[in-house]
């Protein structure tokens, strides 16, 4: 091993001790990046690298977008968009048998499309259609598994924060990302209405019938569901249209969730200070993550040990499909240790370079990677979504909530076996559009 | 069960800071946004987008996030995993929360001092906005301001952390073994 591998290796090492220490992980990999460059080419540009890569993080406009989406997402929860949009598949398709659970489904897809966040669309629908469910009679494990199930869905359809994280760090354009999520996203909600369609046929008693509205109703869900099918279309049509940057939709979706929560009579001060400051936490805390890995990957970079392991797995002579079963399994036991997120922007410098030494595309992989994550939100013993839930009801045991959950994890295990097996299904509408 | 101590004057005054700055960030965030979308009504209404808004979007955006970072600080929204701490118990998750947060402020420290080079050479070496010709080092001066105070903060932070974690440990309890999942 040479001494450039030696030291990456050391690298690696160490955020992983300073994590244990309870150093947060963009510091830790920060550390390790700037102490390893250090011995590798000199401590003078190592310094010189923290302001110099970290101030191209701080002005980047594709960046810019997280804090903007967030602001959004929350605004558009703060003039009661999700309350509409399940209200809306609620006068469709409450009255058949899991209809609730499918009109959470479709509301959290609905909602995801003008929130990136995961843990917000749960936090959300657990307020709107958890006690709706709960109060018709649904098995609490499978109402529940339900809300933080369709939560994951608030990362894969555009627009989502992890997926800007991704595309910054893998220097992809997050348009293309976010329009290849778009086939996947389909199959995603089509899938989980598979789920529950199974389940409640297997356990009728779980998902019970519900009334069937009126088509004064229906209409009156219609009408108040313009909002957001504005907002979603302008924001996602806007930027795969090519009529926005990514940036410019999100400033336009943040100004228009904004101008709804004023028109609905919504914004309070409190609440408008709340969501504020928590745009602000996940807004600095993705920065800090961001400005840790590029400080990291350059080191990385300097050590040429993502080369060193590229040519020492194609060496080893495994076949890809084992390679690749070896990268999900890494995935998920680095999840259920620390993050998925950190866990995908921790291995990025060397993860990255190996996928794309197989030949594959770095857009599929960043969608495969944001379908992991949307797994290890669901999984034991970290999984994210199951505790946003429990957070929002906390009579029901942890343990209801996991098993409640898995008819929805197998769902999503079947998905990613299947757009491992058909990459075509990622990548043929960016192509598809590119001409 | 661990009692939390009453945060001394200086720790409360630090966290107001943090506030302030944190809202008037996302507020500048939000003016920005009413912004862009002024630029973009202007170029597909006028064909005559804001000169040189994109140059300054950028430079605008860097100072407002870096406003929000004292409030991450203040907030504990890290991703940390605490694990360890729990596992060992007693006072070690406090002693490795207050660790953690020292190194924190090291960190910001660091950046800041780097950061106030960085500035002092665009200064020296005149660097103007390209379109505008106005000067960029006063928009990283900001900057580093900013991330000093963000290691100010940090730093009289740190010895509220410590008792925080061991109340949490004690009972308070947390969702997981870590905290701040940006998802």
């Amino acid at each position: 091993m040479t001494d450039a591998l030696m030291l990456a290796g050391l690298g690696l090492a160490g955020i992983f001790v300073l994590i244990a220490l309870h150093v947060p992980v963009g510091v830790a990999m920060g550390i390790a990046g700037v102490v390893g460059f250090g011995f590798a080419v000199g401590f003078d540009p190592a310094f010189a690298m923290i302001a110099s890569e970290t101030s191209n993080a701080l002005a980047s406009l594709d960046l810019a977008t997280i804090p903007l989406f967030v602001l959004m997402g929350s605004f558009a929860s703060m003039a009661g968009l999700s309350e509409d949009l399940y209200r809306l598949a609620y006068a469709f398709i409450g009255h058949r048998r899991g209809g609730l659970a499918l009109a959470t489904i479709g509301g959290c897809a609905g909602f995801g499309a003008v929130c990136g966040s995961s843990v917000a669309t749960a936090a959300t629908f657990g307020k709107a259609s958890l006690p709706s469910m709960l109060s018709r009679g649904y098995a609490p494990g499978f109402a529940a598994g339900t809300v933080a199930s369709g939560g994951t869905l608030g990362i894969l359809i555009p627009p989502s924060s992890i997926m800007v994280i991704y595309a910054v760090l893998a220097q992809e354009l997050i348009i293309t990302l976010y329009v290849a999520a778009l086939v996947p996203a389909v199959i995603a909600v089509l899938f989980y209405a598979v789920a529950i369609a199974l389940y409640s046929r297997w356990r009728p008693a779980d998902a019970p019938i519900g009334p069937r509205a009126t088509p004064a109703e229906r209409r009156a869900a219609l009408r108040a569901s313009w909002p957001v099918v504005v907002l979603a279309c302008t924001v996602v049509g806007g930027m795969a249209g090519g009529i926005f940057t990514a940036t410019e939709s999100a400033a336009v979706g943040a100004v228009m969730a904004f101008g709804f929560a004023i028109g609905r009579g919504s914004l309070r001060r409190r609440a408008l200070i709340d969501a504020m400051l928590a745009t602000a936490t996940t807004s600095a805390m993705i920065y800090v993550l961001i400005i840790g890995a590029s400080l990291f990957g350059y080191f990385a970079a300097v050590t040429q040990a993502p080369q060193a392991l590229v040519e020492a797995v194609q060496a080893s002579g495994l076949p890809v499909w084992v390679c690749v079963i070896a990268l999900m399994l890494l995935f998920i036991v680095a999840g259920a240790i620390f993050d998925e997120v950190a866990a995908m922007v921790v291995t990025m410098p060397f993860v990255l370079p190996l996928v794309k030494s197989w030949g594959f595309d770095p857009i599929w992989w960043g969608v495969i990677n944001v379908v992991i994550i949307e797994i290890g939100m669901l999984m034991p013993p970290l999984g994210m979504n199951v505790f946003v839930v429990k957070g929002v009801a906390p009579a029901i045991p942890l343990g209801t909530i996991y098993r409640g959950v898995m008819p929805y994890v197998t769902a999503n295990l079947v998905r990613l076996g299947v757009l491992l097996a058909f990459p075509a299904l990622v990548l043929w509408l960016p192509q598809w559009l590119k001409g | 069960m661990v009692a939390l101590r009453e945060p001394s004057a200086i720790v409360r005054h630090a966290r107001t800071v943090a506030r302030r700055l944190a809202i008037a960030g996302v507020g500048g965030l939000l003016l920005l946004a009413i912004a862009t979308a002024g630029d973009i009504a202007m170029r597909y209404l006028f064909a005559s987008p804001i000169r040189g808004f994109v140059d300054l979007a950028a430079l605008a955006g860097a100072v407002l996030l870096a406003a929000c970072m004292p409030w991450l600080l203040v907030s504990r929204g890290n991703i940390a995993v605490d694990a360890l701490g729990r596992r060992l118990g007693g006072r070690w998750p406090g002693r490795l929360d207050t660790f953690a947060a020292l190194i924190t402020a090291g960190f910001f420290g660091l950046m800041g001092w780097q950061y106030w080079r960085f500035s002092a050479e665009l200064a020296e070496t005149a660097q103007s906005i390209p379109v505008l010709r106005w000067p960029v080092w006063p928009w990283w001066a900001a900057v580093t301001a900013l991330i000093i105070v963000t290691a100010i903060v940090g730093l009289v932070t740190a010895s509220g952390t410590g008792s925080l974690a061991a109340a949490e440990a004690d009972g308070a309890g947390s969702a997981g073994d870590q905290t701040g999942a940006p998802t």
